[in-house]
């Protein structure tokens, strides 16, 4: 019920660090799971059934699956600040206040890296100012990390926010998915682990996860995890995937830049910094509905209303056409 | 900048929030399994395991699955992700294999299939979707069942009572008492029933049997909820095994059906299954399939491709599909012959003129034999053979080079242990 075991402690060591102590002490229950969204509600219904009086905070915006999830585990949810449509960029402070005026020990979403669907992250030193707080409020940080690799192009970049949270002393949950960085989307392969006080609460922990697994879908699907643990198992194969992983990964930093150039190639007096400061998969334009609209009607360009830009849909071969016609429905006459 | 990650916080908890969470009880038949493993003995035989094993007690993947996967590997498709009511391909494939390509709910598109988790998490949709739709609704189990059914309720919220369906004293179906407990359940309740091969008895409803339970149904307007996780690996064809679930259908009543390819195609690990709802208009169905979609997003967003490929590979190809039916004959086939040697090996050896024949009238992998508790152990410390505590055998984990060895331990526990 709890899966692939070499899977699992392959997982581990990419989110924790290889020669993470918690490993070692063996404190951390981990079990496969369905993918993020497996991960998620996993430790959702856990929550439901252990820790019935908690709560979650989930960031303003969030992937929308986020609040169909601990719904559906029945888990009273909140939002916390995080965009700044201004700036397109990170509301600092206001996440601060939001973190600050939460009742202590509550618990908190976040993404570890390339933000669904904002591209916008915490610098390093708003990671450490954020789990300076949690400490102080005794917070519970959930990291859900759907794009390690594929963020930077380098998967321990890609966590640094949960080695410093580590670093810290917080005790974090964890879901990881390998839908993205090694393309196994349909697969379902992830991985969902908690930390524990120690190596007895971990194992009790662990069957307690697995006691939720069973009237869900028993044991989870074997294939994907299979070709997961083969991957980083092996040496020259798991080098192999560093490299595939960062090449998508420049791609898409390559594709960022480009869309950019274009745009200011095109006289766009606006800012489009960032389009280039964003991270991972998306990219938040700030486009209004209205102009989403003109662009699908008029240019045949899809994408979610909000403004959120795949730009995994981008290449060198379509870039110049979307910048015109972002430009052309953004220009101010 | 400060570096806050230098600072040592001192903070006022000294309970961990995992306090209280206990060990949770092992798994009544991994623990089988387990104990299995550590026991050194030779003549040790694990008859908990529901997985088939061939003569030589090792797991078997069948060839024509391994013939699917070597063309899925030519093909090189990707590995998108599939819509969240999964394969489209799988979904048509394995509606037609259980009502039948020509059965009109199909033609007349009132089937809603969504790919699910096995049986599992096909299960587990249905019980979320009548937590959701139908919140006064009870569900009816067998008594006894398979132990995952009374999780997967709970855990869904949805309460449930059980129906007779055991005898010990026959060693056969309590039919009246199942009857009895069907018709005095409340209107419009959910009756769970195992289309073939009940687990854990191995006791199916003859085809008369099935028309009444039927009525008794139509008449209390319950909800029909049918678990197939055998089909053809019961009797070794796909349409009898299917044919309970068929009598339901053609008498125009709205059904649930959860499937599960995890015995018929070996796929176990892959999961995959399907959960069916025959509904009485196309438009019904488009409905309820998309309140199963969003019940199954915020579980899994998706299904695992692999298994659904393989499937719709096997079951859409003549050749291979003939093939597949081949391995299940063989299958069933084996299964067949241990229980007749099984039999055979006990009304030889028992002199007290003990009626066995109950063995040969259950059906599929499992055989209810019978056995209390203090027997059961008995069958474990004495003789080394692994079983689960209700009685139940299965006779996929027992070879025809063990039957005589099995008959000696049953005669001696049954005789000689109360």
């Amino acid at each position: 019920m709890g899966g692939s075991i070499k899977m699992i402690n392959e997982s581990l060591k990419l989110a924790y660090g290889e020669d993470s102590d918690l490993i070692k002490d063996k404190r951390i229950a981990a079990v496969q799971s369905l993918s993020g969204t497996g991960a998620c509600r996993l430790f959702a219904d856990f929550q439901r059934r252990f820790l019935p009086d908690s709560q979650i905070y989930i960031p303003t915006p969030t992937w929308s699956n986020h609040h169909n999830i601990w719904r559906d585990a029945q888990v009273p949810q909140r939002t916390f600040t995080y965009y700044h449509p201004e700036t397109r960029g990170l509301d600092f402070a206001g996440l601060m206040d939001d973190i600050k005026n939460a009742p202590n020990g509550s618990f908190f979403l976040l993404h570890a890296c390339a933000h669904n669907p904002t591209g916008v992250d915490p610098t390093e030193e708003q990671w450490r100012e954020i789990s300076y707080q949690f400490k102080v409020k005794n917070h519970f940080p959930f990291f859900d990390m759907a794009y390690q690799g594929f963020a930077s192009g380098d998967p321990e970049r890609d966590a640094k926010a949960i080695r410093i949270f580590l670093e810290d002393g917080h005790q974090i949950g964890c879901a990881q998915s390998y839908a993205k960085n090694m393309g196994l989307y349909g697969q379902r392969a992830g991985c969902l682990s908690i930390v524990c006080e120690d190596e007895m609460q971990a194992v009790a922990v662990k069957s307690q996860l697995q006691q939720i697994a069973r009237p869900m879908y028993s044991n989870p699907p074997v294939h994907g995890a299979l070709v997961v643990s083969i991957i980083l198992n092996d040496p020259e194969l798991k080098s192999l995937w560093l490299k595939e992983v960062k090449g998508m990964a420049d791609r898409i930093i390559g594709m960022r830049k480009a869309l950019k150039d274009n745009l200011e190639q095109l006289g766009s007096t606006l800012p489009w910094d960032h389009i280039t400061n964003q991270i991972g998969m998306f990219c938040y334009s700030g486009m209004t509905p209205e102009q989403v609209d003109r662009l699908t009607n008029e240019y045949h360009i899809y994408m979610t209303r909000n403004g959120r830009i795949s730009m995994a849909g981008v290449t060198t071969g379509n870039v110049a056409y979307l910048a015109n016609a972002i430009h052309e429905v953004t220009k101010t006459k | 900048m400060q570096n806050f990650s230098r600072v040592m916080m001192a903070v006022a908890v000294d309970i961990s929030r995992f306090e209280g969470v206990p060990m949770a009880p092992p798994d009544p038949i991994l623990g089988v399994s387990e104990a299995f493993r550590a026991d050194k003995n030779d003549l040790k035989l694990n008859l908990g395991v529901g997985a088939y094993r061939t003569e030589e007690l090792q797991p078997y993947v069948l060839n024509v699955v391994k013939k699917a996967e070597n063309l899925m590997l030519e093909k090189g498709e990707n590995k998108e992700y599939l819509p969240i009511e999964g394969l489209a391909a799988f979904n048509k494939a394995t509606a037609e294999l259980l009502f039948g390509a020509d059965n009109p709910v199909i033609k007349q598109g009132r089937v809603a299939t969504l790919q699910s988790l096995s049986g599992t998490g096909s299960l587990r949709l249905a019980a979320a979707f009548i937590q959701r739709y139908f919140p006064e609704a009870k569900v009816l189990i067998s008594s006894p069942t398979w132990g995952n059914h009374k999780n997967i309720f709970n855990d869904a919220r949805v309460p449930w009572s059980e129906y007779r369906y055991y005898d010990p004293k026959t060693v056969g179906l309590d039919f009246e008492g199942m009857i009895a407990d069907i018709q005095a359940a409340p209107d419009g309740s959910f009756v769970l029933l195992h289309g073939c091969a009940h687990n854990p008895t191995g006791i199916d409803p003859t085809p008369e049997q099935w028309e009444k339970i039927a009525d008794v149904i139509q008449e209390k307007k319950h909800m029909p909820f049918f678990d197939v996780a055998y089909q053809g690996f019961a009797s070794g064809s796909l349409d009898e095994d299917a044919s309970s679930v068929r009598l339901f259908v053609e008498r125009g009543l709205e059904v649930f059906v959860a499937q599960s390819y995890s015995k018929n195609l070996g796929l176990y690990a892959e999961r995959i299954g399907a959960i069916n709802v025959v509904c009485s208009a196309p438009e019904v169905a488009n409905r309820v399939k998309s309140q199963l979609k969003r019940l199954a997003r915020p579980m899994y967003s998706n299904p695992p491709i692999h298994g659904a490929r393989i499937v719709a590979n096997v079951v859409g190809d003549p050749v291979m599909f003939g093939e597949w039916k081949q391995e299940m004959e063989e299958m069933a086939g084996r299964i067949k012959n241990v229980r007749q040697k099984l039999y055979d090996s006990l009304s030889a050896k028992d002199k007290s003129g003990k009626d066995w024949s109950f063995i040969l009238r259950q059906i599929g992998m499992f055989s209810y034999t019978g056995l209390n508790k203090t027997q059961s152990d008995n069958m474990t410390d004495k003789w080394h053979i692994y079983m689960t505590k209700d009685g139940r055998i299965s006779l996929a984990g027992l070879s025809l080079a063990k039957c005589e060895y099995l008959a000696d331990a049953i005669i001696d526990s049954f005789h000689n242990i109360s």
